[in-house]
């Protein structure tokens, strides 16, 4: 039967925005690494532009310069973006919720209930095995932009992480 | 109930007939273009009537194959289904997975007298399932055996029913002055150089017929006006009239609600109201005027399609009288008179008005900064004031411990209203610029549509977003 308790608003948990933990500096050091593979392709063609003429083929020099010019632009940017996303990203796992926060020039903090969670997977790709680290993925049942993902979570926490939460969806 | 669902069942026989039809449209379809190739070759006359005559043996044998391979039966709580000709699939469905049951009967099917059913699933539970050929009486016994209740089905109840003047009103509401300016453009875009036979015919007009002329003209223009509004209502009207000609909400006591309308196409399905996840009701200012509003519901994504969009349905043109019963049916403890919280920080208001702004700057601009183009663009700002305000206002939202509505809009209206406990997920946005004015958005995801309340001061907005948390653990109902 339907029951509609009485709710006092001040008195209900917050969620304690100090006590967030951050991703591990492992995945600090995932992002640079992808960034400057990333950087590196985009030097790489730098360069062969660069030795065209060489290779008797022409290329005006405004585009090469200008080419140049966005390449070392987005690998400038890449790696700003390295850093500054992995600043604001922390997660908090409470009893009955699991936050995540994200984003640089778009701040997004998502929160899932734990009973909402239609399952949880672990991502792992090359990178994340050689520094022990994992992706988290939380589905739930609505449509797109409905689901959660922690990237770069210690490979343990993930997978502790995963097996508590399907534990708890489980039990309710 | 009248069927028995234990045993292997077929479909009803005239099935064969019903996937015959389809089976030839869809092949017709898609080999027109082969056959118009075929008209322009001579001398292949004869094999075409060949390959027409294996094409249709082809068809009739692979929809008796078909059919003859598509048997269900009811084992406990589920739906079994056996079919597929070269590839055989099994499907189980357990009942509490189907999300709707919805009759769909084509002008063929309806020819025949038997009934299609769909059956939506959500989340992984399989594929969506579609009966070709039920009979009524075994479609409605089986939309009954999976709503577990055969024992005792209640009566239904009617909750709202259409005339069809609701649906001309609603026809009204569809913009038929905007509907007829489109149809005169149309007619225009064939005559690029319009400009030029206007310019033409004046100067082959004698000056004498001037006079004539603008009387005619002022005589013809009152109903030319009037027949291209009723050109645009007419066309607005069949649209609607096709689509909701009777349509009938209906509820059980087992909380069921039934739904059924279509003119050409007659469409009715049943759903559990946990099932329905979002409900909106959306006001334009024709609407506003006639008083009438669209309802619109959604309900989880369907299939394994895990990128799909939601469901919708709607119910054009509801009554205020209507309105109420509605929400009483779906929103028990919502009272509509709850007082309004949750506004937009100032910051809502200035950002509305800011591309007002950027209008008036580009009338200006455009006019060299003229005395004309500065007040002309001064108006504009003045009016983007008064608007950005009535906008601002009308953004709020009213909420109890279980229901949440959000009110958006001024000439246009929107309510939409969710129940706490079908949130799936709380989100808090806020793009970079909002920081020094502590502002943030929140977004409230249920299984269907996402709720969002824009430019909400932090500090609320988290309380809020705690409040919510709070609810969706602090209830056990169902939520999907």
């Amino acid at each position: 039967m339907f029951r509609n308790e009485l709710v006092d608003a001040r008195a209900l948990p917050r969620i304690p925005l100090e006590s967030f933990s951050s991703l591990p500096p492992a995945y600090l050091k995932k992002r640079v690494v992808v960034a400057a593979i990333l950087a590196g392709a985009e030097m790489l063609v730098v360069g062969v532009l660069w030795l065209v003429p060489a290779l008797r083929i022409e290329v005006p020099l405004d585009v090469r310069l200008r080419v140049t010019s966005a390449l070392v632009l987005a690998g400038g940017w890449g790696a700003i973006v390295a850093f500054r996303g992995y600043a604001r990203m922390s997660y908090l796992v409470r009893e009955h919720d699991i936050t995540f926060r994200r984003g640089w020039l778009v701040r997004s903090q998502v929160t899932v209930p734990k009973s909402r969670i239609q399952h949880a997977e672990v991502q792992r790709g090359p990178l994340d095995r050689k520094m022990g680290l994992s992706a988290l993925k939380l589905y739930t049942a609505g449509s797109s932009g409905s689901n959660l993902s922690i990237p770069g979570l210690p490979a343990e926490t993930a997978d502790a992480l995963r097996d508590a939460l399907i534990a708890s969806a489980d039990g309710n | 109930m009248a069927t028995d669902f234990s045993d292997w069942r077929r479909q009803h026989s005239l099935g064969v007939a019903v996937m015959l039809l389809q089976d030839g449209f869809r092949m017709l379809r898609n080999f027109v273009p082969a056959a118009i190739g075929l008209i322009y070759l001579r001398d292949v006359g004869i094999y075409a009537a060949y390959g027409t005559a294996v094409l249709a043996v082809g068809i009739l044998a692979w929809s008796t194959l078909r059919f003859l391979r598509f048997r269900f039966r009811i084992d406990g709580h589920a739906l079994q289904v056996e079919e597929g000709v070269l590839q055989r699939n099994r499907l189980t469905i357990p009942f509490d997975r189907i999300q709707a049951v919805q009759y769909q009967q084509s002008p063929s099917q309806r020819l025949l007298g038997v009934t299609g059913l769909a059956i939506d699933t959500a989340g992984s539970a399989g594929n969506e399932l579609e009966f070709k050929a039920l009979s009524w009486e075994m479609a409605n016994d089986l939309r009954d055996a999976l709503a577990g209740k055969a024992a005792e089905i209640p009566d239904w109840t009617p909750i709202v029913r259409l005339h069809w003047k609701d649906l001309i009103r609603h026809a009204i509401t569809r913009n038929p002055v905007r509907n007829g300016m489109l149809l005169l453009v149309f007619p225009l875009s064939y005559f690029p150089n319009w400009t030029e036979l206007l310019s033409d015919g004046i100067a082959s007009t004698p000056n004498w017929a001037f006079p004539l002329l603008g009387v005619a003209a002022t005589l013809l223009l009152i109903p030319f006006l009037v027949f291209l509004i009723l050109l645009g209502l007419i066309g607005a009207a069949l649209v609607v009239l096709n689509r909701y000609w009777g349509l009938h909400l209906q509820q059980n006591l087992s909380g069921q609600i039934h739904l059924q309308s279509g003119l050409i196409k007659r469409t009715a399905f049943t759903i559990q109201r946990p099932k329905i996840q979002t409900v909106t009701w959306r006001q334009n200012a024709i609407a506003l005027r006639l008083g009438i509003s669209e309802v619109q519901w959604t309900q989880a994504r369907s299939g394994n399609d895990i990128n799909g969009d939601e469901r919708r349905f709607f119910i054009p043109s509801v009554r205020p009288e209507q309105v109420a019963v509605l929400d009483r049916l779906l929103f028990p403890t919502w009272q509509p008179d709850l007082p309004a919280d949750l506004r937009p920080a100032p910051i809502y208001r200035a950002v509305v008005w800011g591309y007002w702004l950027l209008a008036a700057t580009a009338v200006a601009w455009n006019s060299g900064w003229s005395w004309w183009g500065l007040s002309l663009a001064a108006f504009i700002a003045a009016l983007g004031w008064y608007w950005s305000g009535r906008l601002s206002d009308g953004r709020f939202s009213r909420r109890n411990d279980t229901v949440f509505a959000t009110y958006r809009g001024w000439r246009r209206r929107v309510r939409t209203l969710t129940q706490f406990h079908q949130v799936q997920l709380v989100e808090i946005r806020q793009p970079v610029w909002m920081v020094p004015f502590k502002v943030v958005h929140v977004r409230l995801q249920t299984a269907g549509e996402a709720v969002a309340l824009q430019f909400l001061p932090e500090q609320e907005a988290r309380a809020f977003a705690d409040f919510v948390l709070h609810q969706v653990e602090a209830s056990h109902e169902p939520w999907m």
